[in-house]
């Protein structure tokens, strides 16, 4: 026999079990829009991060990222000079990189690069061995912006760039 | 144990990071590149020949002097049988560049001058020609120097539109002296519309008061090749192009369109034309099979480059080793079916091998 005690004790009990439910299943639904929307906006790419100092952005998109890698740009709105930072045929990343900005191998992107500086068209980028160094470089670097695997350790916050679909 | 062993780490670690602040500090602001190329020929015009060639080496230089000012320099040395050691340095561009706002520039020096794209994109360094020689109109029509100022613009807005405007010594003047105050008018306009595709026209215009032969006209400029008597009243030049060019990973295409008027007192107008069309297949990102079609025709009543035609066909294969070096084997026909006393009617089959590099 259930008494009037135990009832209301079920009763709070069954109320407090679907609150929690309910609670739950909205905690899904925000978090369910926040993957919606977060959706088109990576912090990082899943193979790399783009990472820059003092540039006219902090959000861009992924064709004019590569735009920039490609020399389309001088210079910036706040005067500084455009440096990009690639790795150098030493690093283990040149030739993902080289696929993943230009379509092509190592070899042809250094050709491309040579031919654009020659052509004295745009400033030489600068070649390093390996993402340390071209976080460490970027950082000191105003103007400068690079790119670097996504699982690199220890990449700053402030010189992360963001890409939207 | 551990502990010790934990501490050493990061000590390293620091030592590293130390150093590579020091290095980094250093940032790299000048750059030095050689270009240069051999060469293998047999022709067969009456007699035939065969020989080896040093080609011409060119020496680069870029470098940044200050925020938004850099300075780039092209010198090339090239055989000349009249020099005493056979060989004859030159300036080929020289020029400062300030980048004054985005993608606007301000160039002062000698240049090429923007009248296609070859001649704005490739310098004298073989690697990058995507065929061992020229097109024929550099022999003769194109004014490929230039020592002025210009005004450049680039990869404007989003068919990356750019510009090119430039007052210079005329194609009568020397690296230090012109014989009159006319100076030469290039505009020359441009656009992108993929990353792989750029189309251009051009308008270069001069006046040359008395005809001279300059610095400036092509390296087998006017008088080089004719032998008569020179012209040596006023003449007015102007060259128009029309450029396509579109070089992607798996096809290359460039073709070079002229149309060159000069006008004198005694001959009148004469209508030259000069047309180049390359195309490429790239297989595998190192072989190149290519083939070329390349015209030039100059007008009876011409005083500048004088009468002359001249049609060449030529199929080519480029084997590229890496961006430092490639090999380019070329079959070639080549007519010269009208023209002045040097230039008698002939043919002539050739077979050329060139190793381009840079370092």
């Amino acid at each position: 026999m259930l008494n009037i005690s135990n009832m209301i004790i079920l009763v709070l009990k069954f109320n407090l079990h679907t609150a929690f439910k309910m609670r739950q299943i909205n905690i899904i639904i925000v978090i369910l829009i926040l993957n919606i929307f977060s959706g088109k906006v990576y912090s990082q790419n899943d193979k790399f991060t783009f990472i820059a100092n003092e540039i006219d952005f902090k959000t861009t998109t992924l064709k004019n990222i590569k735009a920039v890698f490609r020399g389309k740009y001088s210079s910036w709105k706040n005067n500084q000079d455009v440096t990009i930072v690639l790795p150098s045929t030493k690093s283990e990343n040149a030739g993902d990189v080289a696929k993943y900005l230009y379509e092509t191998t190592v070899t042809g992107m250094q050709k491309f690069w040579l031919s654009q500086v020659f052509q004295g068209r745009s400033n030489p980028p600068v070649f390093l061995e390996n993402d340390s160094e071209i976080i460490e470089y970027v950082r000191k670097n105003p103007g400068s912006i690079g790119i670097v695997k996504a699982n690199t350790p220890n990449i700053p916050n402030n010189i992360k760039i963001n890409i939207t679909g | 144990m551990k502990y010790y062993s934990q501490l050493i780490n990061q000590i390293i670690v620091l030592l590293i990071i130390n150093t590579t602040c020091f290095v980094f500090a250093q940032k790299p602001v000048t750059e030095f590149k050689g270009f240069g190329h051999l060469e293998f020929t047999f022709n067969q015009v009456e007699k035939p020949t065969a020989f080896f060639s040093i080609g011409e080496h060119d020496f680069f230089v870029t470098s940044q002097l200050k925020k938004r000012i850099s300075f780039l320099g092209e010198y090339v040395f090239r055989f000349n049988g009249k020099s005493p050691t056979n060989y004859l340095p030159s300036i080929e561009r020289s020029l400062l560049k300030f980048n004054y706002k985005g993608n606007h520039n301000v160039i002062v020096g000698k240049i090429h001058t923007p009248v296609n794209y070859w001649n704005d994109v490739y310098h004298h360094g073989r690697l990058f020609f995507p065929t061992i020689e020229r097109p024929l109109a550099f022999s003769y029509i194109i004014p490929l120097h230039s020592l002025g100022a210009q005004m450049q613009g680039q990869n404007l807005g989003k068919y990356n539109f750019g510009y090119d405007l430039v007052v210079a010594n005329g194609i009568s003047s020397t690296d230090v002296f012109h014989d009159d105050t006319h100076m030469s008018l290039t505009t020359a306009i441009h656009i992108k519309p993929t990353e792989y595709t750029r189309l251009g026209i051009s308008y270069y215009y001069d006046f040359l008061s008395k005809n001279n032969p300059g610095a400036h006209s092509g390296h087998s400029s006017s008088y080089t090749h004719y032998t008569g008597e020179p012209y040596v009243g006023s003449l007015a030049f102007q060259l128009t192009s029309l450029s396509i060019a579109h070089f992607s990973n798996k096809l290359e295409i460039l073709s070079e369109s002229s149309y060159n008027l000069t006008e004198t007192d005694s001959l009148g107008i004469a209508n030259n034309f000069s047309s180049f069309l390359y195309a490429g297949y790239i297989i595998k990102e190192k072989h190149v099979p290519y083939m070329l079609i390349d015209f030039i025709n100059i007008a009876k009543n011409d005083l500048y480059t004088h009468e002359l035609g001249i049609y060449k066909f030529g199929l080519g294969y480029k084997h590229e080793f890496n961006h430092l070096l490639n090999i380019k084997a070329q079959l070639e026909y080549q007519r010269f079916f009208h023209g002045h006393v040097e230039h008698q009617q002939h043919d002539n089959f050739g077979f050329k091998i060139q190793f381009a590099y840079g370092f």
